[in-house]
């Protein structure tokens, strides 16, 4: 055997000089550390506070900031500290499970597209057009109306399903740009399927270009909770999450009462900022990658 | 031949518009139908709970609720094609006078809106272009960032809260005072509104125009108009401007609904009387014939502007318009 | 030893759509057998459809009209071919042209070389996958080292050792290379080539070797075929063709072959050939045995 290694002549691999460690420009560090603070706090809300958020202190309705409610209660008399954890995890959980929804549904539409015909691809894209011409609050509503009574899972679902375009367009032209290349052939001669080819060969090209965009979708599913719960038309008043909590500002508004509209709102800007820099970190290193190859 | 080629061309896009708009209203129509809720209280208001059986199928007959969605689908889409699009049931006025009557006040707001973000963004971006990672570039980057993350509804909460009710400067609601009131009566009802639509997505342009000048900026042919002596203004306003310009016009004629439908949370959140507000109304209430109007008017709203965006493309960029000159024919 | 013959392509047809009315004929009436244990050569111009043959042969293009027999199996019948798809994609391999595009640059080379395995849920004879990898590697000529580089990261050469090792990973019995030296540099190409000989010798699997360079088809092959325009010319054992080549097309063809000698070089006068159009009345002649011409049928008149 080793007889027949010498022949076709083995040279050894030159020592490579060990890899110097990469300082990562411009990491938002402040950014990971806040939204690893909010989201630990948000988890694990039951160990430090203690007051039931869905309990109505009738007694103390709409207390300032003070020893006895850290943030004061709500026009229903609700404790805001409470809240803003319990009420957070609730936002953040409907944020990924949308981002999440709207990244399954993007990845295959668009991968379905990128392969497709290219008959079937221009109809699939004009369908893309159409959908993105909805105003997307309108099509929340829709959506949700359609669905039924509004649960965090089903909210969380019917966002997803609006928000899903732009990383469709993505892959798809990713999709398109590798598709006859040739290890994709390769690997379908030797036997690769279709989630095969998507899960091993696509998807590493595409996920660094989608990676922001599933980051930002976290930030506007978010966002877009917060907005329908305020106007009503997303979660009911009893489902504590940020956006039901300003729901009660415009009473609070009548009163001067700025903590129910200052302290979830704060909170909520903050994650978003904090999940925005992430992205734009992303979106940096993404790009800077490209360049140097 | 060359113009031939551009008729048919747009002939298609505008074909494919249509059918567009077509299948956006047919999706909208069923949507909202199966939509569990009842389309009575929108036009009966409170009396629909005292209502036996019998009057509510007389209710729903005349209403023409009773027949099977197709039915009424198709008998919509009849009337629609001959200008009538039913009356509101909440209102109980023609659906198109509703809106009319709306039309103009969302107007004046996504109007001023949308040209203060205009121009402002254009002033802004070269600001930042000029002084490229100097502090000020940086702060504005930096803010931008951190107010485009803000959500809209909580930033007009914030608004009425600092100069309505703490500092009583502006309204907080409405287009004007009761009573009527004259030019600053209104300006100062659009003040506020007017400012969060602006703030929510100045920056996002302002970025834009930023970045594609500085796209310019690292371009050869600048290299060369320095070497000629030209100044840096003459080079940034003449040469590098003038190239990003018609890729940001574009982009503006794409963001008009954007700018537009951005005025809806606004205008529910300050009580403004207009398309926003009764596009919120409509969802909620499930008043049919108005929703489907206004949807068909967002609808062709967008298309319209995508097209005018390739439009603007086309005509404004020379490089693409010598290309049409050559008898280039688009994929 | 009684010839089996392992590959059977009969009257193979392919055309590529143009627009909906015109299209081009890159196979027409193909016809070749590849007997096992043989190393076949398919020669020709580019554009004769060389590399279209390939991926018939290996599925990846359904031919119009024609049939392909693999062990008797008749691969472009669809049915024929899902009923023994996975004997089919086990024991056929393809090695492509360009390596850096039939690599996938984001894949390390030992995902790359275990892929056809994990594919085909083969329990590594090595135990692991990696360790599979390894061998073949080494197999190829390659340092161990090179298991966690990316295919960007290797030569041109070395690329072309990763994706020969990923197609004998599966100990194939028919091997397609197509055009496999064509994108290296002269001396590689003799390496590879030796690496080709050395490993056919060892594992005696049959080898579809497509190429445009006559050199190192007489040094490789036992048995020739010459494509021109989508059609065969001749087929000849390698020594015969070179010796006494017969058609128009192929004496042209080895009227081109460069002379390592520059005096010889000199004198050297590349034969012309210009028939555009073969006549389709052209019939098929044992001119000695076991070589074919393609004869025009009006000669024979």
């Amino acid at each position: 055997m080793n007889g027949a290694f010498e022949r076709v002549g083995i040279r050894p691999l030159p020592p490579e000089p060990a890899a110097k460690p990469q300082r990562r420009r411009g990491a938002p560090v402040l950014s990971a550390v806040l939204l690893s603070a909010i989201a630990a706090g948000c988890l694990a809300c039951g160990l430090f506070a203690a007051k039931d958020p869905s309990y109505m202190d009738l007694e103390h309705c709409a207390v300032p900031p003070g020893n006895a409610f850290w943030f004061g209660t709500d026009t229903m008399g609700r404790d805001i500290f409470s809240m803003i954890w319990h009420g957070g995890r609730l936002s953040l959980f409907i944020g990924v499970t949308a981002a999440a929804v709207s990244t399954v549904l993007g990845v295959v539409f668009g991968a379905v597209s990128g392969c497709a015909p290219g008959w079937l691809d221009a109809a699939l894209m004009r369908l893309t057009e159409i959908w993105l011409s909805v105003p997307s609050l309108l099509l929340t509503v829709l959506l949700q109306a359609a669905l039924g009574r509004a649960s965090p899972l089903s909210l969380a679902l019917v966002i997803g399903a609006s928000d899903w375009t732009a990383i469709a367009k993505v892959v798809r032209t990713e999709v398109r740009q590798l598709r006859n290349s040739e290890y994709i052939l390769a690997a379908k001669s030797m036997g690769g399927g279709f989630f095969y080819l998507l899960r091993r060969h696509l998807a590493p090209n595409f996920i660094p270009s989608i990676l922001f965009m599933v980051v930002m979708n976290v930030r506007t599913a978010i966002a877009a909770e917060s907005t329908l719960s305020f106007m009503g038309l997303g979660l009911p008043l009893e489902t504590v999450t940020w956006g039901s909590m300003l729901s009660l500002s415009e009473k609070a508004l009548l009163s001067g009462a700025w903590w129910i509209i200052l302290i979830p709102g704060g909170f909520l800007t903050v994650t978003l900022l904090c999940v925005t820099s992430l992205g734009d970190y992303l979106r940096k290193s993404a790009s800077r990658r490209e360049r140097n190859l | 031949m060359s113009i031939w080629n551009m008729a048919l061309g747009w002939g298609k896009r505008l074909l494919t518009l249509l059918l567009s708009v077509f299948l956006l209203v047919t999706a909208v129509f069923y949507v909202s139908r199966l939509a569990p809720g009842d389309p009575l209280v929108a036009y009966y208001g409170d009396r629909v709970e005292r209502m036996t059986p019998d009057e509510r199928a007389w209710a729903k007959d005349r209403l023409g609720l009773n027949d099977p969605i197709t039915v009424q689908y198709v008998r919509w889409l009849g009337r629609a094609l001959h200008g009538d699009f039913g009356i509101s049931y909440q209102y109980k006025m023609d659906a198109a006078e509703v809106i009319a009557s709306r039309a103009g006040n969302t107007l004046i707001l996504g109007g001023a809106g949308f040209v203060l973000t205009f121009s402002l963004s254009l002033l802004l971006g070269v600001l930042c272009a000029w002084h490229e990672d100097g502090p000020l570039d940086r702060v504005l980057c930096k803010l931008g960032t951190a107010a485009s993350c803000v959500p809209e509804f909580w930033l007009s909460l914030v608004f009425i809260l600092v100069f309505s009710i703490t500092l009583r400067w502006l309204p907080s609601s409405g287009a004007y005072s009761i009573g009527g009131g004259g030019l600053g009566d209104r300006l100062a009802h659009l003040a506020l509104p007017v400012s969060v639509v602006v703030a929510g997505h100045l920056w996002y342009y302002a970025y834009m125009v930023r970045n594609r000048l500085l796209e310019e900026v690292r371009a050869d042919y600048v290299l060369l108009a320095k070497s000629k002596g030209l100044t840096k203004g003459r080079v940034m306003f003449r040469h590098c401007l003038r190239n990003a310009l018609p890729s940001y016009l574009s982009l503006m004629a794409i963001s008009v609904p954007h700018i537009l439908g951005g005025t809806y949370i606004v205008e529910t959140v300050f009580s403004y009387p207009g398309l926003g507000t009764l596009s919120y109304e409509s969802t909620r209430y499930q008043d049919y014939n108005l929703l489907m109007l206004l949807c068909l008017l967002s609808g062709t709203v967008v298309m319209v502007s995508g097209m005018a965006a390739q439009f603007i493309n086309q005509r404004l960029d020379p490089r693409l318009s010598a290309r049409d000159a050559a008898g280039v024919r688009e994929p | 030893m009684p010839d089996e013959i392992l590959l059977d392509v009969q009257r193979l047809t392919h055309r590529y759509p143009l627009t909906r009315t015109m299209s081009v004929k890159a196979l027409d009436n193909l016809s070749f057998q590849i007997i096992r244990g043989e190393i076949y050569g398919l020669v020709g111009e580019s554009g004769s459809g060389k590399s279209t043959a390939a991926r018939c042969v290996m599925n990846l293009y359904r031919p119009q009209t024609g049939k392909i027999l693999y062990k008797g199996i008749d691969t472009c019948y669809p049915k024929a071919f899902r009923a023994n798809r996975r004997m089919l994609q086990a024991s056929r391999q393809l090695v492509f042209q360009d390596s850096a595009s039939s690599l996938n640059p984001r894949m390390k080379v030992c995902d790359i070389i275990a892929e056809p395995m994990r594919l085909q849920r083969i329990t590594p004879p090595r135990g692991t996958l990696r360790a599979e990898a390894e061998f073949q590697l080494k197999y190829v000529g390659m340092d161990p080292g090179y298991l966690d580089k990316y295919p960007p990261e290797l030569s041109g050469g070395q690329r072309q050792r990763v994706a020969i090792a990923r197609a004998l990973a599966m100990e194939p019995e028919l091997l397609v290379a197509d055009e496999p030296i064509a994108s290296l540099d002269v001396s590689i190409q003799a390496q590879i080539v030796n690496l080709f000989k050395h490993l056919q010798a060892e594992h005696g699997f049959s080898f579809l070797f497509i190429a445009h360079d006559l050199a190192m088809v007489e040094f490789l092959c036992d048995r020739v075929g010459v494509m021109y325009r989508g059609r065969l010319v001749e087929e000849a054992p390698a020594a015969q063709l070179f010796a006494r080549p017969l058609h128009p097309y192929t004496q042209a063809l080895l009227s081109a072959i460069p002379i390592p000698d520059p005096r010889r070089e000199r004198a050297r006068r590349p034969l012309e050939f210009h028939g555009e159009e073969l006549p389709p009345e052209s019939v098929w002649i044992e001119a000695s045995p076991r070589h074919f011409v393609l004869k025009d049928g009006r000669d024979e008149r």
